[in-house]
């Protein structure tokens, strides 16, 4: 899922302070999972903001509101209108909800950022997050026992660890673990340790965020779809 | 989850106090969140043992301090609570 | 099994002493269908620990712990609490006993008494209080604590002006104090009979008198205070308020010394016994004396720390560590005070033999436990034997039956002891009197009889709002008739009056009938906690046909008018708060429904060890079917490996004959070499799979997984055939080994104990030490013993034997952690070296056998098992229960239950005790056929959740659970209604019954409305 982590309040103090009528609309779905941006941080967060304009003798309406999820169309709807009563919608959805939504007002009224979104995370305990994927585009995770040196390595190496491995943890932090050494632990149980003699070629990093955005269509869908699409047009004429 | 309109009704922006001088007899009004099952009975022995203490705190009794919402200390404020106490 | 016939046996149960253990066996016998009289001498029950302040190894509160207890055994339907009571006579035979109390003029009628305490204030007489170790005054007309159950005030006769004068005529303020016109100043007391089918005895201690030994001057010295008097002082409802000073000057101590064994291991004008209890809550009171005033610098002079209980090495190396408390190894000859100053000098010899002088501010003496002094004269009341210090006489095989059949003992009064295990036996005389018993179970309690519920679903709220004066406790402070008029315009209120005493019984008839023709669908009552009086006024509206949980009870005693006095308009604006607050909440009330569950009466016993036997018989006896499974081909567990006891009893033919007892039991069905496969389900609706193939449905599941000894890898075990374990020992003495003159025996304890990363002691090392050590030379005074230890833990009565020991010649060395012995071959022997502290030199010892007393461990399957139950395990790997103090049986799941070696290191006694409790435990459930849930729980709505797992990860009890849709679903029998998944949950999913979020909210407005306490 993706993990965000509410902004220092400062911050959206002064992306806000000169707005007269704000919402604070969340995200029910990842933001909320992590304790960032569902209606229930939304609520918290209007309720600090109209504190802070009281404190500051800023005259602000802050209300707040969430929906399932950010990131398709149908969910909005029911709000749409409410939405557009307001100055400013201050979205602690995840940087996709954030664009998806301002693309929907399309400069009607500014969606400024609640949370900054983090990373691709597994929970593994209870208010605990991590980072085990990178989105790269290109999965190698079957050559390295499951565990993705792109992010789980502090260098993105492919061929091993570097020399800065230190008794199973990074030389980054003795905090984090080092991935390699964990990669080479998995595949010794798995039986599969001489895969990792075959040399990786340096990698094509064109799959990841370097190409520009990425898309991915399914064509059996999108093939029923754009029947459907053309047949109501035609219905249309 | 809540609509637009109910968080709108719930809290209307005229409640909460704009800042102002504290005047000098002023005593703040104190909001205490008590477990049940300790700082309540604390609260109760310390009547029982008569000890005195200022009048300006009341408390909210809570199954365990566990329960409490961010939003209850936050309500407690906007509505011009000064002062939030959590014990347990 | 009893040769009564079952039309003989009664329902009822004798309690004799309401101290925690007798609560415990009351609360689980009333509880599960026995009528229990609870009979006590002091006007309140509650015992030893309400005078204690905090508890070790956690620090829990005593009163906040025990308090709870005591209400409930106050208020229990099934329960009589006879106080200022004593037993005269028992006749007749297990099954059917014959009782007579003397009951003591008590001089205040219970029936009329409301517990509002005016009558005190009024008193003119101060006594010394006995409750506070006379370092505080009472009244003669006196509660013994602030908490005392019952609530009842009683009048000290020898104290009192009034009964002191012939005429009568003195004094008499209490009785015009008292509005309820409960003082009877003609009292006379009452001798009652009773006719019961057991009796328990659980009548508790008393403590060495410290003053016999004058050297150490208590009773001379001001600033020397014993043990129990510290509690006192360290207490925040104490004479000092929790304020650490010196009797003498008040001043603040700095240097605090605690002198230990005092009155105890000690065969001159003492007790030979060991306390138990006494290394443990010195370390206790000087980590809380920190606490509470950092200056303190703690000393405590011991001569061997028996921290043997489980947690309890930790707790002392944290004392050490984290709280800088001084440990002294030394015995204190003397102390005097520094004439003029308060201050005590004292002597004693340092670990090197040099005599050193050194002065402290303050010094405790830790005073041990022993029977009551007219301990003979109650054995005789009884016609049970004791042992030669006047202790119950038991064997280690039955540790709570007393020589005559259908008695049962409980507590100190069976051998020193601390809370938990008394807790345990108090459940293991429960358990034993449910065997007993088990045809009579439900034959003499009783159960209320109920109007039906009125339905006021969508009805607007009409709530009737009453204002107790509590006599002048409130009124006196709080302007009653301003409340009144302040909440009766408030929205939804329609009826506010006052009452004198809301909790008096006219009164409760007055609220019932007022319900009726006001039409009230809600009640909010004005007076005192909710703590103890919710329960009654709930009672009360439901007797009124209102759902009990359309109440609220605002308190304006304890947390307004008793706080702030003299200050009367302020604290008539905070009860009106307060009232508000209630009557905003009240609006939301919604009626709830206590749903029950069946319960499937059949127990799964895993482990079938001692623990896990003795749990079988006990509940078969009671009449449920037990499956016990096994992972072994066969029966035993442990002791199978076990010879003696330290008693000399021989526990192999204790053994074969309660494997046969099981195995022909009609009700026990055994599983050997049978694992648990597969678990689900909850308390009175287990379903098991096991490793065979079969399921078990029960309702209960005891966890006596049992544990394994460790197998050293230290001291060239396995490498010299010289080297041996204590077990490996045993079982040569058993098979008829006879030592020769001039061998020698070198036993090192702690081996693979109380080190890291097994930071615990193994509690029984020690005992099997002396035990074969005492064995050899009975069996050859010529052969050698030396036993190099850390610390002897012969606790309790074991310290006859540690004597013995030292008198056969058997030599004690103590060594260090620091500086373990060296052992190395030495032809056909083995060298030992170990530094010995008496002499100041090494020693070099040539031993024919080195003996290593090797620690115990848990099961390995007690993960797994752990795990399968989701119940944890603390860092070593024992079961965590659910409360180390009042809770030792149980785990926070209810329907699971935990005894012997899986729990911690035991002894067979040990073990055996908790069996009994965890199969009186388990026999509370199962009694049931049904089990009502709390109304106040938590409610989950799926369709908001989204599966975050967030509550599933934080719940106490495991009630959120992952359904078979992959979903989170919540189980309301087990949830308990703490609210953390409500707090937690980032959907609002959860909310709690009557502590809803609207609700809290609402309060929070009315507070916020209501004007702040003081605006001078």
């Amino acid at each position: 899922m993706i993990v965000g982590q509410q902004k220092p309040f400062d911050e959206i103090w002064s992306m806000v302070r000169d707005f007269k009528k704000v919402l604070v609309y969340g995200c029910n779905t990842c933001v909320a999972i992590c304790h960032a941006g569902g209606g229930k941080e939304a609520e918290i967060l209007a309720s600090m903001l109209r504190m802070k304009a009281a404190q500051e003798g800023v005259d602000m309406q802050v209300d707040s509101a969430a929906i399932e999820r950010h990131c398709e169309p149908e969910f909005f709807e029911p709000l749409d209108e409410k939405v557009r009563t307001y100055d400013l919608v201050l979205s602690p959805a995840c940087g996709v909800g954030v664009n998806f939504l301002a693309d929907r007002l399309a400069g009607a009224i500014p969606v400024y950022p609640g949370i900054n979104t983090s990373f691709y995370g597994g929970v593994p305990e209870a208010g605990f997050f991590v980072e085990l994927c990178g989105g790269c585009g290109n999965c190698i995770l079957h050559l390295t026992g499951g565990i993705c040196p792109i992010v789980r390595c502090s260098k993105s190496l492919m061929n091993g660890p570097c020399g800065g491995t230190n008794n199973g943890k990074c030389e980054v932090s003795d905090q984090t673990d080092c991935a390699w050494y964990l990669i080479v632990e998995r595949m010794k149980k798995l039986g599969t340790l001489e895969k990792l003699l075959e040399v990786q070629p340096p990698r094509d990093w064109s799959t990841g965020t370097h190409g520009g955005p990425r898309r991915v269509s399914l064509e059996h869908i999108r093939a029923y779809e754009e029947k459907e699409e053309k047949n109501a047009a035609t219905e249309g004429k | 989850m809540a609509d637009v309109a109910e968080a709108t009704e719930r809290t209307p922006v005229s409640t909460i106090e704009k800042p102002q001088d504290i005047p000098a007899e002023w005593q703040p009004n104190v909001l205490a969140f008590a477990c049940h099952y300790c700082a309540f009975a604390a609260a109760d022995l310390a009547g029982v043992m008569r000890l005195s203490y200022p009048p300006n705190v009341k408390i909210i009794r809570l199954p365990c301090t566990g329960k409490l919402d961010h939003i209850h200390v936050l309500r407690a404020f906007e509505r011009g609570i000064d002062g939030v106490f959590v014990a347990g | 099994m009893s040769l009564l016939s079952n039309s003989t046996k009664r329902g009822s149960v004798l309690i004799v002493g309401g101290g925690i253990g007798g609560m415990q066996a009351a609360l689980d016998l009333a509880d599960s269908g026995f009528k229990v009289h609870m009979v006590q001498r002091d006007p309140s029950i509650g015992g030893t620990m309400v005078m204690l302040d905090k508890t070790f190894p956690t620090g829990d509160c005593a009163m906040c712990m025990i308090s709870p207890k005591m209400v409930e055994a106050g208020r229990h339907l099934n329960i009589d609490v006879h106080t200022l009571a004593e037993v005269s006579s028992v006749e007749g035979d297990a099954g059917d006993f014959r009782v007579k109390v003397k009951v003591a003029p008590r001089y205040v009628d219970a029936d009329k008494c409301t517990g509002c305490g005016d009558c005190e204030v009024k008193c003119p007489k101060k006594v010394s209080s006995e409750f506070d170790q006379n370092l505080g005054q009472r009244k003669a007309v006196y509660s013994l604590f602030p908490q005392a159950v019952p609530n009842t005030r009683a009048i000290d006769a020898s104290q009192c002006l009034c009964l002191n004068d012939p005429d009568r005529k003195r004094c008499r303020l209490c009785e015009k104090a008292c509005k309820a016109g409960a003082i009877n100043y003609a009292d006379k007391g009452k001798e009652i009979e009773l006719n019961v089918g057991s009796i328990i005895l659980s009548p508790g201690l008393d403590r060495y008198d410290a003053r016999a030994r004058q050297e150490l001057g208590l009773g001379r010295w001001q600033n020397v205070v014993s043990s129990i008097q510290f509690e006192r002082i360290l207490s925040a409802s104490g004479p000092y308020k929790g304020e650490v000073k010196r009797p003498s000057d008040g001043r603040h101590p700095k240097k605090v010394a605690w002198i230990q064994c005092v009155g105890s291991r000690d065969n001159h004008n003492a007790n030979p016994w060991c306390s138990s209890v006494c290394c443990m809550y010195a370390t206790k009171q000087s980590i809380i004396a920190k606490e509470h005033d950092k200056n303190i610098e703690p000393t405590v002079f011991y001569m061997e720390m028996r921290a043997f209980g489980k947690d309890f090495d930790k707790y002392v190396e944290r004392a050490k560590k984290e709280y800088g408390v001084r440990y002294q190894r030394a015995m204190v000859s003397a102390v005097r005070e520094e004439p003029g100053t308060g201050d005590l000098v004292m002597k004693y010899a340092a670990e090197d033999g040099t005599l050193v002088t050194e002065n402290f501010d303050m010094v405790v003496l830790s005073v041990g436990f022993q029977p009551h002094c007219d301990a003979e004269q109650f054995a005789k009341t009884f016609g049970i034997e004791t042992n030669e210090y006047l202790f119950a006489k038991t064997s280690p095989f039955t540790p709570v039956k007393t020589s005559r059949e259908g008695v049962f003992v409980t507590g100190i009064y069976q051998g020193p002891k601390d809370i938990p295990e008394t807790v345990i036996q108090g459940s293991a005389v429960a358990g034993s009197v449910m065997a007993l018993l088990a045809e009579a179970r439900g034959t003499e309690t009783v159960e209320k009889e109920l109007p039906p519920e009125k339905d006021v679903t969508g009805e607007e709220a009409r709530i009737g709002v009453f204002v107790c004066h509590c006599g002048t406790n409130i009124s006196s402070t709080v302007n009653i008739d301003e409340v009144v008029n302040a909440v009766k315009d408030q929205p939804g209120v329609a009826y506010v009056t006052n009452t004198i005493y809301a909790c008096a019984q006219d009164n409760q008839d007055m609220i019932k009938q007022t319900i009726k023709e006001q039409n009230l669908n809600r009640v909010v009552i004005a007076s005192c906690t909710p703590r103890t009086h919710e329960k009654l006024f709930q009672e009360t509206i439901r007797e009124a046909g209102l759902n009990k949980y359309l109440f609220d009870l605002a308190d304006i005693r304890e947390q307004c008018s008793w706080c702030h006095k003299g200050q009367n308009e302020v604290a008539t604006k905070k009860a009106i708060g307060i009232v508000k607050m209630s009557v905003a909440k009240s609006r939301l009330q919604e009626p709830l429904q206590s749903e029950t569950v069946g319960v499937t009466p059949s127990c799964l016993v895993i482990g079938g060890g001692i623990a896990g036997m003795t749990s079988a018989l006990s509940l078969a006896d009671q009449g449920f079917p037990v499956y016990v499974i096994e992972k072994d081909n066969e029966l035993g567990g442990l002791v199978k490996n076990v010879h003696r006891t330290l008693e000399g009893l021989d526990v192999q033919e204790f053994l074969k004959d309660r494997i046969e007892a099981v195995k022909e039991h009609p009700k026990i069905t055994v599983h050997t070499g049978v694992e648990v496969k597969k678990t689900d389900g909850f308390v009175g609706n287990f379903k098991t799979l096991l490793t065979d193939g079969s399921t078990v449905d029960h309702g209960a599941v005891i966890l006596a997984t049992g544990g394994v000894e460790y197998e050293p890898t230290e001291y060239l075990y396995g490498q010299s055939p010289n080297v041996v374990t204590q077990r490996q020992l045993e079982k040569r003495i058993a098979e008829g080994e006879m030592p020769k003159s001039g061998e020698r025996y070198v036993m090192i304890q702690c081996v693979g104990s109380r080190e890291e990363p097994n930071q615990y002691c193994s509690r029984i090392c020690c005992q099997d030490a002396v035990k074969n050590a005492i064995a050899i030379k009975e069996r050859n005074p010529g052969a050698e013993v030396m036993i190099l230890y850390r610390d002897v833990r012969t606790y309790g009565l074991r310290e006859d034997y540690y004597k013995k020991a030292r008198d056969l010649g058997v030599i004690f060395t103590r060594y260090d952690v620091d500086r373990k012995p060296r052992v190395e071959p030495a032809g056909s022997r083995v060298n030992v070296r170990t530094w010995d502290y008496m002499l100041n030199k090494e020693l070099s010892l040539d031993a024919d056998w080195l003996v290593l007393s090797t620690g115990l461990r848990p099961h390995p399957s007690t993960d797994r098992v752990g795990e399968m139950y989701k119940v944890t395990r603390n860092p070593d790997g024992y079961f965590l229960e659910a409360h180390v103090k009042l809770r030792p049986v149980d785990f926070p799941s209810e329907g699971l239950f935990v005894a012997g070696l899986g729990h911690a290191p035991k002894n067979i006694d040990e073990t055996i005790a908790q069996a009994l409790a965890a199969s009186g435990r388990a026999g509370v459930v199962l009694s049931h056929e049904k089990l009502a849930v709390s109304g106040i729980i938590a409610k989950h709505k799926r369709e908001l959740c989204m599966s975050c797992l967030s509550c599933f990860r934080v719940c106490p009890f495991g009630s959120p659970y992952i359904a078979e849709d992959g979903k989170i679903s919540h189980n309301e029998v087990k949830c308990m209604g703490c609210g953390i998944c409500a707090g937690i949950c980032p959907a609002k999913a959860f909310q709690v019954n009557n502590f809803r979020d609207d609700q809290i909210l609402a309060m929070i407005d009315a507070a916020a409305e209501s004007e702040p306490g003081v605006v001078n």
